[in-house]
């Protein structure tokens, strides 16, 4: 288990403001998973983890700030 | 009788000078090889228009087009290009807008309207079921566009008439003047306005009671569209409750929240101006297109305080709120809306003057321009009541609201070369409320298209970062995600296909919004959509990309035409150094070297030489070896 802190889109489920949750497995599904984000989305999704716009394939690490959102484009 | 389906085949042509209104056929050729909107609008003027004219002379032309699917039945169909030659940037004008006016031109029996000349007096056009006339606009010059509208409708006697037209801006021929349809749908940018004040056509009314369009194969049509709302309707769409809104949080999360004029990436007060505050404190209700489902628009209601607004004229999106807000350090929703008003009201363009003003704020800030340069505002970043006392003598043209809508340029020449620096445009066309520090596919969407820095111009970074975005363009040959920050050749060549994807879109007249991942039409069911109503069967996505790659060239050649050149694909200086502040994007820069190796990759993928300049070979693939000589 690990705990991290998560924000984002909350129209797709995600809070608002960073909220610490406890995952079973360190990667970006589990916590995808634990928001039962729809599947729809998952693949389109953008990360920011600490600061760093980041790939979803890495392993997370306790204490990490995750940022998960759908990009925006122009208009 | 024209045997073209989704289309009556007409254009008419309105010679001011000589109060003279033609009708002409258009063979149905040309839109095979030009489809529509923005790439036909640009095949006749390069055909018709001389080089080297002034945009604001009568010999100018002004082209308004639709295309051959504006008005069917499918999602986000509403859309027009007006083309002509920009009195901002002395080159090729292109603007786009959506709303009402287009669908009702087609029903009213055209696909598209030609304007030369200059009425000797204020007119305006009205056109209904297939007849044009010119009517006297004396007593609506000078009038806001609310009134101006109005009055139009009920001198028609139908309420259902959709009135484009042009306000105070236009009328004094300000380089950031735009046209805007239904008070809140806006042809933004390059000064199109001003094209039309300089002819003295206050607006354009368009009206058809016979609403349908005949269609080759209208179950195929009804199949298409049920099918892809099907598979859209499974998909989460935050569009209907938070509109282009989620994009300051969104861009401010990933650090591309441009702020203080670009100096930085991130906002501290971003809350101030994000969706749920919008939501909270000014929202009234939402508004749509013609036909769309995703229902973008927003309308707003501020009733107390000094910032009134009416939800007439809509409410701020995402790049007026950046415009005015983070860019020029404005943390206050209230009046930004009212700088929206006021922008719609005399029919200016929103970008352009927010980012005038915010480089007479860093300007101010830095002592290169003093507060009696400035008719005695004194202008620091976040001074939102002189940023809209500013904004009124540039809507007006009055003081130094003159000197300063006719762009950076000229505004350079006045306040002193040590000011360029700080001036955020491409070609003398201010930057839209992006940037390409974190969105490096964004530089070349900034520097190389002839009507200027563009955000609508490609598919933006962070969506083909994603291993689903990416998978939305494999039809056109992306295979894989490429980091938001990647400016390699592989980008340049993700940016290529993409950019010939929107070209087309543009000249169907299709919102981008309408298409995967926001909505309904995947790339491949609207080639199928134009198949089912024109009955060309053999129209391919192949066909379709290549005519967006030849937009790219034609309107090249236009710039060519009037001295644009490569010199002129460019970043603001700015781009090649630090983003400063916080945020995930802190300390990037556009690298200079790669992003010049970028060009020249693009230039290659074009056809077009080291110089930018198309090639033979180029013309004859493009069908366009008529041009040959001409530049």
């Amino acid at each position: 288990m690990i705990k991290v802190s998560i924000k984002g889109e909350c129209e797709f489920g995600l809070p608002r403001d960073y909220t610490e949750v406890e995952l079973s497995e360190p990667t970006i599904e589990a916590a995808l998973e634990h928001f039962n984000i729809n599947q729809k989305i998952r693949k389109y999704l953008l990360l920011v983890i600490n600061n760093q716009i980041s790939k979803p394939d890495g392993e997370l690490q306790d204490g990490d700030e995750i940022i998960i959102q759908f990009p925006y484009s122009g208009g | 009788m024209s045997s073209l389906y989704g289309a009556s085949g007409k254009l008419l042509r309105v010679d001011l000078t000589n109060k003279k209104i033609t009708t002409e056929e258009i063979p149905e050729i040309l839109f095979k090889r030009y489809l529509g909107c923005n790439t036909l609008g640009l095949y006749y003027l390069l055909k018709e228009q001389k080089s080297g004219i002034d945009p604001l002379s009568p010999e100018a032309m002004l082209v308004f087009m639709t295309s051959f699917i504006t008005g069917t039945d499918g999602p986000g169909l509403s859309r027009f290009s007006i083309v002509g030659k920009s009195p901002l940037t002395g080159g090729y004008g292109e603007t786009e807008a959506g709303g009402w006016w287009g669908p009702e031109l087609k029903f009213a029996g055209f696909e598209g309207i030609i304007v030369t000349g200059k009425a000797d007096e204020p007119v305006y056009l009205s056109i209904k079921d297939g007849k044009a006339e010119l009517r006297s606009a004396k007593e609506l010059w000078g009038v806001k566009l609310r009134e101006a509208s109005a009055a139009i409708k009920e001198e028609l006697g139908d309420p259902k008439t959709r009135v484009l037209l042009i306000g105070e801006a236009g009328e004094k021929m300000s380089a950031y003047a735009c046209v805007i349809n239904e008070l809140k749908h806006s042809n933004g940018r390059l000064g199109m306005g001003a094209v039309m004040g300089s002819k003295n056509l206050k607006a354009i009314a368009v009206r058809g009671t016979s609403r349908k369009l005949p269609v080759y194969n209208e179950e195929r049509v009804k199949a298409i569209v049920r099918d892809n709302y099907a598979e859209f309707k499974e998909i989460p769409n935050t569009f209907p409750k938070l509109g282009t809104m989620r994009g300051v949080r969104a861009s401010q999360q990933v650090g591309v929240l441009p702020t203080y004029n670009w100096r930085e990436g991130v906002f501290e007060d971003f809350e101030n101006l994000a969706e749920t505050t919008y939501m909270e404190t000014i929202l009234e209700g939402t508004g749509t297109c013609y036909r769309c489902p995703i229902v973008c628009k927003r309308e707003v209601r501020i009733t107390e305080g000094p910032y009134q607004v009416q939800p007439e004229y809509g409410g701020s999106e995402y790049e007026t709120t950046a415009s005015f807000g983070s860019i020029c350090g404005v943390n206050d929703l209230k009046p930004i809306s009212a700088a929206h008003q006021m922008c719609q009201e005399h029919g200016m363009d929103t970008i352009s003057p927010a980012v005038t003003i915010a480089w007479v704020m860093e300007c101010y800030e830095k002592g290169l321009i003093k507060k009696e340069q400035l008719d005695g505002l004194e202008m620091n970043f976040g001074n939102a009541d002189n940023m809209l006392a500013l904004l009124k003598k540039m809507c007006s043209s009055e003081g130094v609201g003159k000197i300063l809508t006719k762009g950076f340029k000229e505004a350079i020449q006045h306040f002193g070369e040590d000011t360029a620096i700080y001036a955020m445009h491409v070609k003398n066309s201010p930057l839209p409320a992006h940037d390409p520090r974190g969105k490096a596919g964004l530089s070349l969407a900034f520097a190389v298209p002839s009507a200027g820095p563009d955000h609508m111009e490609v598919q933006h970074d962070h969506i083909t970062a994603t291993e689903g975005g990416a998978a939305l363009y494999d039809a056109i040959g992306v295979l894989e995600p490429l980091g938001s920050t990647d400016l390699s050749s592989k980008k340049v060549r993700q940016f290529f296909f993409n950019q010939a994807l929107y070209n087309a879109y543009n000249a169907i007249g299709v919102c981008c919004f309408c298409v995967r991942p926001n909505g309904p039409f995947t790339i491949n069911s609207l080639v199928e959509y134009m198949r089912a109503v024109t009955g060309w069967e053999s129209m391919s996505l192949w066909q379709f990309m290549k005519i967006g790659e030849k937009h790219s060239t034609m309107s090249r050649i236009f710039n060519l035409r009037e001295g644009i050149t490569a010199n002129d694909d460019s970043l603001p200086a700015r781009m090649f150094g630090p983003l400063q502040g916080g945020g995930p994007c802190a300390g990037n820069y556009i690298d200079k070297p790669v992003f010049e190796k970028a060009l020249k990759t693009y230039y290659a993928f074009n056809l077009w030489d080291a110089d930018g300049v198309p090639t033979e070979a180029c013309l004859y693939q493009h069908e366009l070896d008529w041009l040959i000589g001409e530049f």
